[in-house]
């Protein structure tokens, strides 16, 4: 091309040039973006921390809240406490509070129960019909035809709540919870709940968790662990928990074949000679002389007069039998021989400890290993491994899975006081009490019997006469802290007598306890049914009544640190009131109210006044219980009052008695019949249990035999707890809204990850749902895991919020049938089933 | 006629720029950052700079092509690389957060380590160098090449540009190496000639469509296109076969491998390598042999969807299976939503609208000289 | 030279998710209600990714977030140089006054550590700003506060007397993708300390 180019069409050009180049630009687009997020923080200084203990599990765990612009802003741990948060669940309380699906105001039913047909009313009105109801269900039934039922939230105020409402049935979740391992507590070491006997988790060496999963609940707990830098940790379990993500060697087991292995783990260390022989011989009822009859031999056996509680072993030194107790003797474990019995008799006796040891003979590793699948070397080696390092087998705390837990958790406990390592450092010790006041006690006060309030209401005996009455559980369960099961019993076939009016406090029965067609039917069969709740559980829909409940962060409750081997106690603070627009209020409110309409004599002699009925002046008798608590504690503790609440509205908590090792059973005897650690349970023989754990299968549901049977198990997690599942983000992490398949069986069926399969329960035969698939080797071949608690069918959770209600999560209570422990009282939530890909 | 195809032209332009606006102000946000627009924004960027190739051959390299066609076309092609790269343009800023601001924000940031600070400069130079051959060309005309002269001074300058932006613009993807079926200098050869191949499509259809009537244009088309087609898709292959071979046993073998053989394997097989390969070349063959413009049209409708196909597939599949920070594979599943899909035709109508614009308004014929407003007819 | 950088142990961790929740709580509250808070990630409007990797037959679970590269390629790929170094910290930081939200960034990082906020359709990335705030003023990032499992740190890593640095010396440790050159900051325990 020539050059031909003039200044002036050079110019032009260049204009021109311009003008195309703004064209893109001209676009008149506003543009979208806002400014990005300015930070709050040039809006606020400093930021406000408030310190209370978490709500959202049972666990209640130390936390401080930190404000942002004057309103609950995000979740920090409360670093001196005792038993420090948190988990992804607490740090959900945020979405807690005013989610959309929080429940705002009273619901009245208005169509048939499971149909979730409400009209809203005010509280007056809700109030007022219940107590209505409640009186001519009392007329026609009597107040003990009244229950409750609840979880850990208001566990507390439980007692007080029995008399007020006249009823001995306040029966909470225990029975699908941890009383298979309560019960053995309580037989092997006089101890309690979960919390009264716990490892010494900052020191223990090596901690054997079977069925036990610390990181689900107490984070307080997997602090204390995770501060341990020598502990070695071994899990066994059908599916690895969380625990196992990290340092931990997990072994897949066999479910329902617990006993068997740790009584494998017991004969390797009775055999090998491995067991802490002082120990048993004076601080465990080994050396005890066991008669044919299987009782032990007292000193009634062997003397006119003798005393029947003075239990007999053989001295080594002086060749005969002795009181337990006596000085300066020499018990021989191993005795066996003939003993010449007050009438003349001679019986053969062996110790408590050769019986144990035959028992343990039938779990050589070999056999255990066919009945566990878990290979025979690898239980020597574990056991071993335990006695050499003086570890600790976990006492177990969720443990109502297969219908023979007790005898697991008894054999577990047993291993501790074969080793010895009981209130030692790094053994398993014995909580210190904080001596928490009891809601309720009876007390005797010139000659008549009253039951006192700790803040000193006082009910006259003719009053409470109902509430003596046996409880419905224990009527069927003698041993039982609580079975709640029994109430559906009783719902349903009116023995030991009928209940007929339910109160369901901060839980959901629909995934807590077994077989939801049985509670279903039983819920369908009350003549009143109110639920106090703060979000949409599936229950809701079968109330006649919900009412909104108040959230941790909306009440101040002063509580007993429970997770924490030190006596402590620590107080939740109110933070916020309910959101605007959530007429929502505290269950103690609701509960009293009702009482004053219903029975207005038992209210008031219990300290409730009518004026409480205005919510504020409730808050004042509130803070008033909370007075009464400190001043209670700090008589018992004899500190200044001033001063315990000083440091506790500052720290947040107190500690009344730190940890003292070498106390129980050395110098204060247990609560065991013997005093001492009991392989051989004593109270056990009385109930018409066999004193000596056993494994045997799974009586809870068939075996799963063909290619297409499995184990249907399930757990918790330390994002699984009722309410907080319904916290928005919980929708995000998938892997707690799948079933878990083991890849070899899903190979073998042709599933792949995210397929849906169809589960046919093999308990309940016919009953089928539908799950989705999480392909993971963290499950054993042929088991299938789902966490609790999931599997949400209430027609109250809306879409929008809720979105993944229908996932593919199940409830495993679909699919298990009711099984409960005899006299024991632990429930099974285990079950089996078939399974079949469709889509 | 004329007159209702003006019309016609501007409400499409007005409306390919409503389109685009729409979609920017529904995006939404992917699994994968960059999808459909930034596709839609390289394919009209490669077609820019594959015509301006083209081009090249005559305004720097003195070709004229059968007939002295290419000559003759010359200020089509021109045109043709201006129409495109207006969609190519806004399309790309309406993928970032502030389109308005975009621009100005990336030149006066001189980062110079940033490849996409170097896109916005070669446009920038490129924009000014297009106006100016653009102008020139119309009001200098095509006349006898001279090696000495601001003409070729200016053609080369564009040529250089060309090659530099597209290369860039490849290493843009080039060079993350978050994205290990990118990481290398593949997409560059890849880039270049396949802009080759839309670009000279691109061509040859506007030609053979507007010159319809035009047996001369047509034959020279059928000739001379028929050959660049060949030849690019040869090299294109080639390049190809090589990248695919060479990725066998490094990280982008995780992508590769799903284009080769795994969930992408049927577009590919299908699309690129039977359909733009062998079935073009059949046609091609077919154009050349019977010199039948029909067939050319036919090979170059293909040619620009296969195209299109190529440079969705080479963003946006590389990014959809990828490899996690792990180092386990990750799979995204992605799709354009519809205000994706209507940008991109916002964008083509865009470009369709601008074509016709300056065909209508413009003196792009040989030898035809401005006589309105300095450069239109 | 102040490196701040996060560790993260992969024997203790258990994930509980504080973290996680406790990053979108802290940094993100606008996004408390969003269906759809992070569409990129299908996630949470959090800084922190959780990766599930069936690792030796054994399911591993791994979390990220930015690795603080001494030598980012979100740095470098950057046209508008809105993500830089912070002067004061340190930390690879986004000046969102010159970011056009280009998504450079985001395509850059092997670690897919950032993630484009659906309103804005700019990118986020660890630390946000509570945390930035809270290191400025000592405290730590809410994800190593909340940790339950003592899982995580954060600190100076040329201090030597820092506690990262500590626990660093007394555990084996590794770098994701370091053979990439972007010489990431961040540390995974994998034994010990």
């Amino acid at each position: 091309m020539t050059l031909r180019i003039s200044r002036r069409d050079f110019v032009k050009i260049a204009g021109a040039t311009l003008a195309l180049s703004s064209v893109p630009f001209s676009i008149g687009v506003a543009s979208r973006v806002k400014s990005h997020s300015v930070s709050r923080l040039e809006v606020v200084e400093p930021r406000e921390v408030v310190k209370t203990f978490c709500g959202m599990c049972g666990a209640l765990c130390g936390i401080q809240v930190v404000k942002v612009n004057g309103r609950i802003g995000y979740v920090e741990p409360l670093i001196e406490h005792p038993q420090i948060g948190l988990c992804g669940r607490s740090a959900s309380a945020i979405w807690l509070w005013d989610s959309p699906l929080r429940l705002k105001r009273p619901l009245k039913r208005v169509g048939e129960r499971g149909e979730a047909r409400f009209q809203e009313v005010d509280w007056d009105i809700a109030l007022n019909e219940i107590a209505s109801k409640l009186r001519e269900i009392v007329a026609k039934h009597g107040h003990k035809s009244i229950a409750i039922t609840h979880h850990d939230v208001w566990a507390y105020y439980m007692p007080l709540f029995s008399y007020l409402f006249g009823t001995p049935n306040t029966i909470s979740h225990v029975g699908m919870c941890h009383a298979s391992g309560t019960v053995a507590r309580r037989h092997v070491l006089g101890a309690g709940g979960p919390p009264t006997v716990d490892p010494d988790y900052e020191n223990v060496s090596y901690l054997l968790l079977v069925s036990r999963t610390p990181g689900t609940a107490s984070m307080g707990v997997l602090r204390r662990l995770r501060s341990n830098r020598k502990v070695r940790i071994v899990v066994v379990d059908p599916r690895m928990p969380e625990i196992g993500l990290g340092d931990a060697e997990w072994i897949p087991i066999i479910p329902g074949t617990d006993a068997a292995f740790l009584l494998s783990l017991a004969y390797v260390i009775v055999e090998e000679k491995l067991y802490d022989e002082m120990f048993l011989k004076y601080y465990s009822n080994a050396p005890f002389l066991i008669k044919p009859d299987g009782r032990p031999l007292t000193e009634a056996d062997l003397v006119e007069n003798g005393d029947a509680k003075k239990y007999m072993v053989w001295d080594a030194k002086t060749k005969k039998p002795v009181d337990h107790k006596a000085k300066d003797i020499d018990p021989d474990l191993f005795y066996e021989g003939d003993v010449t019995l007050k009438d003349g008799t001679v019986v053969k006796v062996r110790t408590a400890f050769q019986l144990f040891r035959e028992r343990c003979s039938k779990y050589k590793p070999e056999e255990a290993s066919k009945i566990t699948g878990i290979p025979a070397e690898t239980i020597r080696r574990i056991a071993r491994d335990l006695a050499l390092y003086r570890g600790v087998v976990d006492d177990t705390w969720y443990i109502s899975r297969n219908g023979n837990d007790y005898d697991d958790a008894r054999a577990a406990l047993i291993l501790n006081v074969l080793l010895g390592n009981i209130d030692k450092p790094g053994g398993l010790c014995y909580m210190e009490s904080p001596k928490f006041p009891s809601a309720v006690t009876v007390v005797t006060k010139e000659g008549k019997r009253y039951a006192r309030t700790f803040y000193d209401a006082e009910m006259p005996e003719e009053l409470f006469a109902d509430v003596r009455v046996t409880r419905v559980d224990k009527a069927k369960y003698k041993a039982t802290p609580a079975t709640f099961d029994a109430v559906l019993d009783a719902i349903l076939t009116g023995d030991p007598y009928p209940i007929r009016a339910l109160f369901v406090i901060g839980t959901t029965i629909t995934h807590r306890d077994m077989d939801v067609d049985k509670i279903r039917e039983a819920l369908k069969k009350l003549d009143l049914l109110v639920v106090i709740d703060v979000l949409p559980q599936d229950i809701v829909d079968y109330a006649d009544y919900v009412l909104p409940d108040t959230i941790f962060l909306e009440r101040e409750e002063f509580a007993s640190v429970k997770w924490t081997l030190h006596g402590a106690v620590h107080l939740q603070k109110k933070i916020t009131d309910p959101p605007k627009g959530c007429d929502a209020r505290s269950a103690l409110w609701v509960m009293f109210e009702i009482a004053r309409r219903a029975f207005p004599e038992r209210a008031e002699v219990l300290g409730w006044k009518s004026e409480y009925a205005d919510y504020h002046k409730f808050e004042k008798f509130e803070e008033e219980l909370v007075e009464k608590l400190f001043k209670k504690l700090a008589d018992t503790w004899k500190i200044p009052v001033e001063a315990l609440k000083k440091e506790v509205e500052e720290k947040g908590f107190y500690i009344l008695k730190k940890k003292e090792y070498m106390v129980r059973p050395y110098r204060v005897a247990l609560g065991t019949p013997s005093g001492k650690c009991e392989i051989y349970s004593l109270e056990a023989l009385d109930l018409g249990l066999s004193p000596l754990p056993d494994y045997k299968p799974p009586p809870a549901y068939p075996l799963p035999k063909a290619e297409d049977e499995f184990y249907l198990i399930n757990g918790k997690g330390p994002l699984i707890s009722a309410h907080a599942l319904l916290a928005e983000p919980m929708r995000f992490f998938e892997h707690i809204w799948r079933v878990w398949m083991n890849p070899k069986d899903a190979e073998r069926l042709g599933i792949r990850d995210g397929d849906w399969i169809e589960l046919e329960s093999l308990a309940k035969p016919g009953k089928k749902v539908r799950g989705r698939v999480w392909i993971t080797s963290m499950v054993r071949e042929k088991v299938l895991f789902t966490y609790s608690f999931v599997g949400r069918t209430s027609k109250l959770l809306s879409e929008k919020h809720f979105a993944h209600v229908a996932n593919g999560s199940i409830n495993i209570a679909e699919l298990n049938k009711a099984y409960v422990i005899p006299i024991v009282g632990g429930g099974a939530s285990n079950t089996s089933v078939r399974v079949r890909r469709v889509g | 006629m004329r007159g209702l195809l003006l019309v016609i032209s501007i409400i499409a332009l007005i409306a390919g720029l409503a389109l685009i606006a729409y979609g920017y102000a529904t995006k939404e946000i992917h699994v994968i950052p960059w999808g459909f627009i930034v596709v839609g924004y390289t394919f009209f960027a490669l077609v820019t700079v594959g015509s301006t190739i083209v081009n090249s051959l005559y305004s720097v390299f003195g070709y004229k092509g059968p007939e002295e066609g290419l000559k003759r076309n010359f200020k089509y092609g021109t045109w043709l690389s201006i129409s495109a790269i207006i969609p190519a343009w806004l399309l790309i800023l309406a993928d970032l957060a502030k389109p308005i601001e975009g621009f100005f924000r990336i030149i006066m940031s001189f980062a110079v380590e940033a490849r996409i600070y170097w896109m916005a400069v070669f446009y920038a130079i490129l924009a000014i160098l297009l106006v100016i051959e653009i102008i020139y060309v119309i009001r200098v005309g095509g006349g006898k090449g001279s090696m000495v002269t601001l003409g070729l001074a200016i053609a080369a300058l564009i040529l250089l540009v060309d090659v530099l932006l597209a290369s860039n613009l490849a290493q843009v993807f080039g060079s993350i190496i978050a994205v290990p079926g990118w990481t290398g200098i593949h997409l560059m050869t890849l880039f270049l000639a396949g802009a080759v191949i839309i670009g000279a499509s691109g061509q040859a259809l506007y030609l053979s469509i507007y010159k319809w009537r035009d047996k001369r244009t047509l034959d020279y088309a059928t000739r001379f296109y028929s050959w660049i087609f060949v030849l690019a898709t040869l090299l294109y292959i080639f390049l190809l076969a090589w990248t695919i071979l060479t990725a066998r046993y490094t990280p982008a073998w995780v992508s590769w491998s799903e284009v080769v053989r795994g969930v992408f394997s049927m577009g590919f097989w299908v699309v690129e390598v039977l359909l733009g390969v062998v079935v073009v070349l059949v046609i091609v063959a077919y154009a050349m042999l019977r010199r039948n413009p029909v067939a050319l049209m036919l090979a170059s409708i293909i040619l620009f969807v296969v195209g299109f196909y190529r440079v969705y597939s080479l963003i946006v599949h590389h990014q959809s299976i990828a490899l996690s920070p792990v180092g386990d594979i990750l799979v995204l599943h992605y799709t354009p939503s519809t205000a994706e899909i209507l940008m991109i035709l916002g964008g083509f109508m865009v470009f369709i609208a601008l074509l016709l614009l300056g065909t209508l308004l413009l003196p792009l014929e040989h030898e035809e000289k401005p006589r309105r407003l300095w450069i239109f007819r | 030279m102040t490196r701040l950088a996060h560790l993260w142990d992969m024997s203790r961790c258990i994930a509980c998710m504080a973290c996680v929740v406790a990053c979108a709580s802290a940094n993100f509250p606008e996004h408390m209600r969003s269906t759809n808070p992070n569409p990129q990630w299908n996630w949470l409007a959090s800084n922190i990714r959780v990766w599930w990797i069936p690792v030796n037959g054994r399911h591993r679970v791994i979390l990220t977030q930015c690795m603080q590269c001494d030598n980012a390629p979100c740095v470098k790929a950057c046209p508008t140089k809105a993500s830089h170094y912070d002067a004061e910290t340190g930390l690879i930081t986004i000046d969102y006054k010159l970011c056009i939200g280009c998504k450079a960034c985001v395509v850059a990082c092997p670690y897919g550590a950032r993630w484009i906020e659906p309103k804005s359709h700019m990118p986020n990335k660890c630390l946000a700003t509570e945390c930035t705030e809270r290191i400025k003023k000592g405290l730590k990032p809410v994800c190593v506060t909340v940790c339950p499992a003592n899982a995580r740190d954060f600190g100076d890593l040329d201090d030597p007397e820092s506690s990262i640095s500590r626990r660093i010396r007394g555990s084996t440790t590794i770098k994701l993708r370091e053979e990439l050159g972007t010489k990431p900051r961040n540390v995974i325990v994998v034994r010990g300390g």
